[in-house]
C-alpha cells in the first residue's frame, strides 16, 4: 500500500470513529459537569467531580437495579445457553420423523416480532402470577429460535463420527453432548453467551410491562425515571447512570470481541 | 468357531430399492475378513449395519449365535476405527483412548494400565499428553487403533482406516495391524476400496459391486480363479485384461489377424457366440516370431525397475492391452512385437452376465504349488 492509501485511509478511519464514538465520550465528559457547565454547552469538564456518581445512586436505587439486570441477564444467559444448545442437538443429532419441519417451524417464529407477542405473553405472566420478579423477567426469553439456529450450523459442522464413536462405546447421549459437543462448541456458545447478555441487559419494554416495584425493576428503566423525576432533567446525574450501566456492555464487548466476530462469522466462510 | 454370521442381510433407504442384496456370510473366530468394492458398493453400509449404526431392513446378524438385529452398538461389544479417525479434539491422546472405557466397569488402575499397554504397542507412548491436531496423521491413526484395542473387544471394525495416509505410511500400517490382529486373535471386518490392502491384508474377502456380493474367498484364490468379469478386472494391478471376443468350436478370435484354439469345444452350442475373453498382464508371454499367437504395436512403456508394463493394441486402438514382463525392457512407441498367450491361464466370461464360462481346468494343489516356485 502506497503512502498517500494508508494516509488517507486512516483519516477515513479516525472521521468515524470520531463521529462513532462523539456520543459516548460527551456523555463521559458531562457525567463529570455540573448542571450550569452543561447548560453552557462545554465539551469538557472543569474538574473531575465524583458528586453526579453518588447522587445518581442516591436518587434512584441504582444499586438494586444493577443487581436486577445482571441477575436476569445471566440467567437468561444460561436458561437461553441450555435450552438453545439442547434444542440444536437434537436437530442435529437425533433422528426423529419431521425434524426437518420442526426445525423451520421453530426457525419461522424468528419471523415475527417480539412486539407482537408481547400482550399474550404478558397475560400468560400476568395469569400465573409472575409480575414483579426474576420468574416472569426471564422465563419468556429461554427459548430463543436464533440461538437454536446458530448452535445448530455449528454442531453440523461437527463430523457423526464422534457421535457414532460416542455410541460404539457407550457412551450416554447426554454425556456425548455434555462432555463432547458443549466443550468443542465453546466459541459459538461464547458468543451466543454474550449477545444473549446484552440483549437481556438493555431490554427496557418488557421489563417496563412486567414490574412496578423498585426491588424488581431494571436499570434501563432506572434512567427513565432519572430522565423523568424532575421537571428539568439533571444531565450530569443522568449521564453518570448512562455510564455506570454501559461498562458491563462494554467491558463484555472488549473480552468477547474476538469470539463474538469468529462466532456470528463462522460457518459462512466454509 | 463361527463368531459372525450375515444371513440374508438387506438394506434399504427408501423401502423400494435394495442398496445391500442379500449378504450371505460366516465369519471364524480370529479372521480378518476384508470388504473391498469400488465407492458406492455398499461395503460402508454392510459394516454399519453389523456395527448397529445403520437399522438393518432384512435378514439377520448374528454374533456367537445371537440375533442382533435391534441391540445398540455399545451391546454388541465390538470397536469401531473410523475412516476420519473420529478423535475428540478437546481431548489429550491419553482421554481419547480411554473415553468411554469407563462404561465397561473398568477399575481406573486398570484403563491407565490398558491405556499404557496399548500406547506402548503402537508407540504412542511419549504423545499422550498432545492434543489430536498436534499429530502427524499416521499417529492420529494409532491412537484410532489404541482406543479400538483397550476395549478388548473380541471384534473390530474398521471403515478404510488407511485412505487418509500417504502411500509409504499405509504400507507399514498395514503390516502393523495385521500384527496386532493376530496377537490379539481379534476378529476383523476391514473395509478397503483399494485392492491391494484387500489383497495383503485379507485372510477371506468378500468383493462387493452396487450391493451384491460378487465372490467370497482367500486373496489369491479370488486372484486365480475370478468368478466373474468385475471381480477379474477389479482384483489385480494392472487389471485382467478383459476383451470382447469372437468364438466358435474350433477357435477364439480376438482380431482378424489373432485366432487362438477354443479350450472349451464341447461346451459352446452355438458357433460364432460372443465371449469376453481375460488374461492376467503376466500371463502375456514375449515370444519367439513362429511361436507367436499375434505380432502387436506398443503404445507405450513403463518400466518400473524389476518388471515392465508394456501397453499394445491389436487393430482397434480402443482396446488397450496391458502385459507386465520381468526385466527391463526397452521399446519405442510403434514398436511391433509378437507376442503368445499362456492358454493355461486364460479366462472366459459370459458378454451376458459376466459370469465365468470356462478356465484351464488345472487344480487348487497345482496352482497353489505354482505360487510357492515363483
Amino acid at each position: 500500500m502506497t503512502s498517500t492509501k494508508r494516509i488517507s485511509l486512516y483519516a477515513v478511519l479516525i472521521i468515524c470513529t470520531a463521529i462513532m464514538m462523539f456520543p459516548i465520550f460527551y456523555a463521559v465528559s458531562i457525567s463529570f459537569m455540573d448542571g450550569k457547565e452543561v447548560l453552557d454547552g462545554q465539551l469538557l469538564p472543569s474538574g473531575f467531580s465524583l458528586t453526579n456518581y453518588v447522587e445518581v445512586f442516591e436518587k434512584v436505587p441504582l444499586l438494586t437495579y444493577l443487581i436486577n439486570s445482571f441477575a436476569t441477564s445471566a440467567i437468561v444467559m444460561i436458561g437461553q445457553l441450555l435450552v438453545s444448545s439442547l434444542a440444536a442437538f437434537a436437530f442435529v443429532f437425533m433422528k426423529f420423523k419431521g425434524r426437518d419441519f420442526v426445525f423451520f417451524l421453530f426457525i419461522s417464529t424468528m419471523m415475527i416480532p417480539w412486539e407482537a407477542t408481547m400482550v399474550p405473553n404478558f397475560m400468560t405472566i400476568q395469569s400465573l402470577g409472575w409480575t414483579n420478579n426474576y420468574v416472569g423477567l426471564t422465563i419468556p426469553f429461554f427459548a430463543l429460535a436464533f440461538g437454536t439456529f446458530l448452535l445448530r450450523q455449528h454442531f453440523k459442522t461437527i463430523p457423526k463420527e464422534l457421535y457414532e464413536a460416542s455410541q460404539v462405546a457407550g457412551i450416554s447421549r447426554f454425556r456425548f453432548f455434555w462432555t463432547v459437543i458443549l466443550p468443542i462448541s465453546r466459541s459459538s456458545l461464547v458468543t451466543l453467551g454474550i449477545y444473549s447478555f446484552l440483549t437481556n441487559w438493555n431490554m427496557y419494554l418488557w421489563p417496563l410491562l412486567v414490574t412496578n416495584t423498585e426491588s424488581a425493576r431494571t436499570v434501563q428503566i432506572g434512567l427513565k425515571q432519572l430522565q423523568t423525576q424532575e421537571i428539568a432533567s439533571d444531565w450530569g446525574v443522568v449521564m453518570a447512570g448512562v455510564v455506570i450501566v454501559i461498562l458491563p456492555t462494554l467491558i463484555l464487548l472488549f473480552a468477547g470481541q474476538k469470539k463474538l466476530q469468529k462466532g456470528l462469522t463462522q460457518g459462512a466462510l466454509k | 468357531m463361527v463368531h459372525v454370521e450375515l444371513a440374508g442381510l438387506k438394506k434399504s433407504y427408501d423401502g423400494k430399492k435394495n442398496v445391500i442384496e442379500q449378504v450371505d456370510l460366516k465369519l471364524e473366530q480370529g479372521e480378518f475378513f476384508v470388504l473391498v468394492g469400488p465407492s458406492g458398493c455398499g461395503k460402508s453400509t454392510i459394516l454399519r449395519m453389523i456395527a448397529g449404526l445403520e437399522p438393518i431392513t432384512d435378514g439377520s446378524l448374528f454374533v456367537n449365535g445371537i440375533r442382533m438385529n435391534h441391540t445398540p452398538p455399545n451391546k454388541r461389544n465390538l470397536s469401531m476405527v473410523f475412516q476420519n479417525y473420529a478423535l475428540y479434539p478437546h481431548l489429550n491422546v491419553e482421554q481419547n483412548i480411554m473415553f468411554g472405557l469407563h462404561t465397561k466397569k473398568i477399575s481406573r488402575e486398570e484403563q491407565q494400565r490398558r491405556c499404557a499397554d496399548a500406547a506402548e504397542m503402537l508407540g504412542l507412548a511419549d504423545y499422550l499428553e498432545r492434543k489430536p491436531r498436534e499429530l502427524s496423521g499416521g499417529q492420529r491413526q494409532r491412537v484410532a487403533l489404541a482406543r479400538a484395542i483397550v476395549t478388548q473387544s473380541p471384534l473390530c471394525l474398521m471403515d478404510e482406516p488407511l485412505s487418509n495416509l500417504d502411500a509409504k505410511l499405509r504400507a507399514r500400517m498395514r503390516s502393523e495391524i495385521r500384527q496386532i490382529q493376530r496377537k490379539l486373535g481379534i476378529t476383523m471386518i476391514y473395509v478397503t476400496h483399494d485392492q491391494t490392502e484387500a489383497m495383503t491384508m485379507a485372510d477371506r474377502m468378500m468383493i462387493l459391486h452396487e450391493g451384491q456380493a460378487m465372490q467370497i474367498g482367500k486373496p489369491l484364490d479370488i486372484y486365480n480363479h475370478p468368478a466373474n468379469a468385475f471381480t477379474a478386472t477389479f482384483i489385480g494391478s494392472p487389471a485382467m485384461n478383459v476383451m470382447d471376443a469372437g468364438i466358435n468350436p474350433a477357435s477364439i478370435h480376438l482380431s482378424q489377424q489373432c485366432a487362438l484354439p477354443n479350450p472349451m469345444k464341447s461346451s459352446v452350442k452355438e458357433a460364432s457366440k460372443q465371449v469376453l475373453f481375460g488374461i492376467r498382464p503376466e500371463h502375456i508371454l514375449f515370444s519367439a516370431p513362429e511361436q507367436a499367437n499375434a505380432v502387436v504395436e506398443v503404445v507405450n512403456t513403463e518400466i518400473l525397475g524389476t518388471e515392465t508394463l508394456i501397453t499394445f493394441i491389436m487393430n482397434d486402438p480402443k482396446k488397450q492391452w496391458i502385459a507386465r514382463w520381468n526385466g527391463q525392457w526397452q521399446f519405442s512407441v510403434g514398436d511391433q512385437i509378437p507376442i503368445r498367450f499362456d492358454m493355461d491361464s486364460i479366462h472366459l466370461f459370459s458378454k451376458d452376465n459376466g459370469r465365468l464360462l470356462w478356465t484351464s481346468n488345472e487344480d487348487q494343489s497345482n496352482q497353489t504349488a505354482r505360487e510357492v516356485l515363483r
